[in-house]
């Protein structure tokens, strides 16, 4: 049955801002323990698809089905507890509230309440850094820092699908390879899923599994990585080669 | 003698300035917390208070015959009431969908909470032309008296037992709350609102209902204090005490440092020392109420934050 197969499906999604259309019918499968990475340049529509399949912007048109189930217009609170997680571009920590209470808030829905020691000591021992500082405010954290917070915070809510806007923007190329890494370790090590939304395709197909390819508002293009790395087209307009 | 008398008219003025100003500091604490933490002017805040004062009073007189010592449980449910009325009439429409706290924002809540003092002063009008109040209310013939005596004497100071109670307990709700913000998962949601409200909902929590909480726990606590308020004043109870109470308010929750419980206390205690300590000295309330507003603009000045402002 294909819904056990894939853990998203979204059918002919329309959606934009007000009057302005930025979404015609796209569809992309995200299978389950996989990465599945979403490109495009900047504008192609790839985060107003992350905040419609979250339901913070509500679609136009179409269907989005989490496990199975429909739910297209459920509110994004809802789904974070179904465990669909979204870790929003530019982290949007709250800068009085310290890394431990980033940490708590997330911890204490329902899904995560029983496992809370759990889920503490894997993010602690993804991001060592963040225990030293689970004192100081998310304002006064490093760009770097404020990634992993933003990461940990997504995984104290124990979801079973992670979506990720842009998380190597602005970040040094070292820190992009470790938040690289830690996306695979936690499709490996915890059988997460991953929906990664990036510009950064280099990056993207270094850890993905397949890929879907955006461009004004429609998906162009999709394949396994090896497809998309071999294909002209993406080799020439998002690889430079 | 001359000095005697003077030094001991100013203890007993420091005296009854720190319990006034603890009460003053439990007037503004519902302020801080909307305005502060929620970004939301309310300008109703003094006639809120004043709705706690006259539900001790109608209880007390009117109906039941309840003790004033319970009007802080009726404030609580009366408060929790007026607090759902006020969020769905007044502030839904501004703030529930809004993600943070613009200046525009703020300024449309100033002008909607005002819309809605301005019902409560109708309502109270209302009852009062009437005749099912009186305009200048009292909790007439009730009194605390321990071993005979209603007051406790301290260094020559007579302290009522009335206001002692009343200052007593709105440190007692400001500490309620303020651990109650610092320890529960809400107080963490409800200050993780007003920075960014669509990350609240990507963490699980409906902000809709965080905003709707944070109303109702500012108006219980304006509620509480009123009634706590009535008890400290005993008598001359009027909607025209809001016009006292809403400026100071205001005064007080800007020096202690917006959204610090804690420092309202004290700014509290700053501004009501001020004005008891100013007044003996001067004898002029017009002069008291001058020399708070002085203090107030001096802190803008050095400490633009306030006082426990971060």
């Amino acid at each position: 049955m294909a819904g056990q197969e894939y853990m998203l499906v979204v059918e002919d999604l329309e959606s934009g801002y007000g009057e302005t259309q930025v979404l015609f019918g796209v569809n992309l499968k995200v299978r389950k323990g996989e990465i599945t990475a979403l490109l495009g340049s900047n504008g192609a529509g790839k985060s107003t698809t992350l905040w419609s399949i979250m339901g913070v912007i509500d679609p136009w048109k179409g269907r989005i089905l989490f496990k199975g189930e429909d739910v297209t217009h459920v509110p994004p609170h809802k789904k974070t507890t179904m465990g669909l997680v979204l870790v929003p571009e530019g982290r949007r920590l709250w800068p009085n509230l310290t890394v431990e209470e980033h940490l708590t808030l997330a911890a204490k829905t329902p899904r995560s309440r029983n496992k809370v020691e759990e889920l503490l000591d894997l993010v602690y021992s993804l991001f060592p850094r963040l225990k030293e500082r689970r004192k100081q405010k998310a304002g006064t954290l490093s760009g770097g820092e404020q990634q992993m917070l933003a990461i940990a915070r997504g995984l104290m809510l124990n979801p079973e699908m992670l979506m990720f806007d842009e998380p190597s923007l602005g970040l040094a190329p070292k820190l992009v390879q470790d938040i690289a890494s830690t996306i695979a370790k936690l499709r490996d090590e915890l059988g997460l899923t991953v929906l990664l939304v990036e510009q950064n395709v280099h990056m993207s197909l270094q850890i993905a599994n397949y890929g879907y390819i955006m461009e004004n508002g429609r998906i162009v293009l999709e394949g396994t990585v090896e497809e998309l790395e071999e294909n002209p087209r993406v080799r020439e307009a998002y690889l430079g080669i | 003698m001359a000095v005697e008398l003077s030094s001991q008219l100013l203890v007993s003025n420091t005296l009854s300035g720190l319990v006034y100003g603890l009460m003053l500091g439990a007037l503004a604490s519902g302020l801080t917390l909307i305005w502060g933490v929620m970004k939301v002017v309310n300008l109703s805040h003094g006639y809120l208070v004043v709705t706690g004062m006259l539900t001790s009073v109608i209880f007390y007189k009117y109906i039941l015959n309840v003790s004033p010592t319970l009007s802080p449980a009726l404030a609580f449910v009366i408060g929790a009431l007026v607090g759902i009325a006020f969020y769905y009439s007044s502030l839904h429409l501004i703030i529930g969908k809004a993600e943070t706290m613009t200046l525009k924002i703020e300024m449309s809540s100033l002008m909607s909470t005002f819309g809605f003092g301005i019902l409560i002063l109708g309502i109270i009008t209302f009852a009062v032309n009437r005749g099912w109040i009186l305009s200048n209310e009292g909790l007439s013939g009730w009194t605390l008296s321990i071993h005979g005596k209603t007051y406790l004497e301290v260094a020559g100071t007579h302290l009522e037992y009335t206001k002692l109670l009343g200052a007593g307990l709105g440190v007692v709700l400001v500490l309620v709350t303020e651990l109650f913000l610092r320890k529960t998962v809400w107080g963490l949601a409800i200050r993780a609102v007003a920075e960014d409200s669509r990350a609240v909902a990507l963490t699980g929590y409906d902000p809709v209902k965080v905003k709707l909480l944070t109303t109702i726990i500012s108006t219980i606590m304006a509620l509480i204090a009123g009634a706590l308020y009535a008890i400290y004043l005993s008598s001359g109870i009027s909607v025209g005490l809001e016009s006292q109470i809403a400026p100071l308010s205001f005064v007080i929750v800007v020096l202690g440092g917006l959204g610090s419980l804690i420092g309202t206390l004290i700014g509290g205690l700053i501004i009501g020392l001020t004005y008891n300590i100013t007044l003996a000295l001067t004898g002029h309330s017009e002069i008291s109420l001058s020399v708070a507003f002085a203090i107030l603009l001096i802190i803008l000045i050095v400490r633009p934050k306030g006082l426990f402002g971060r």
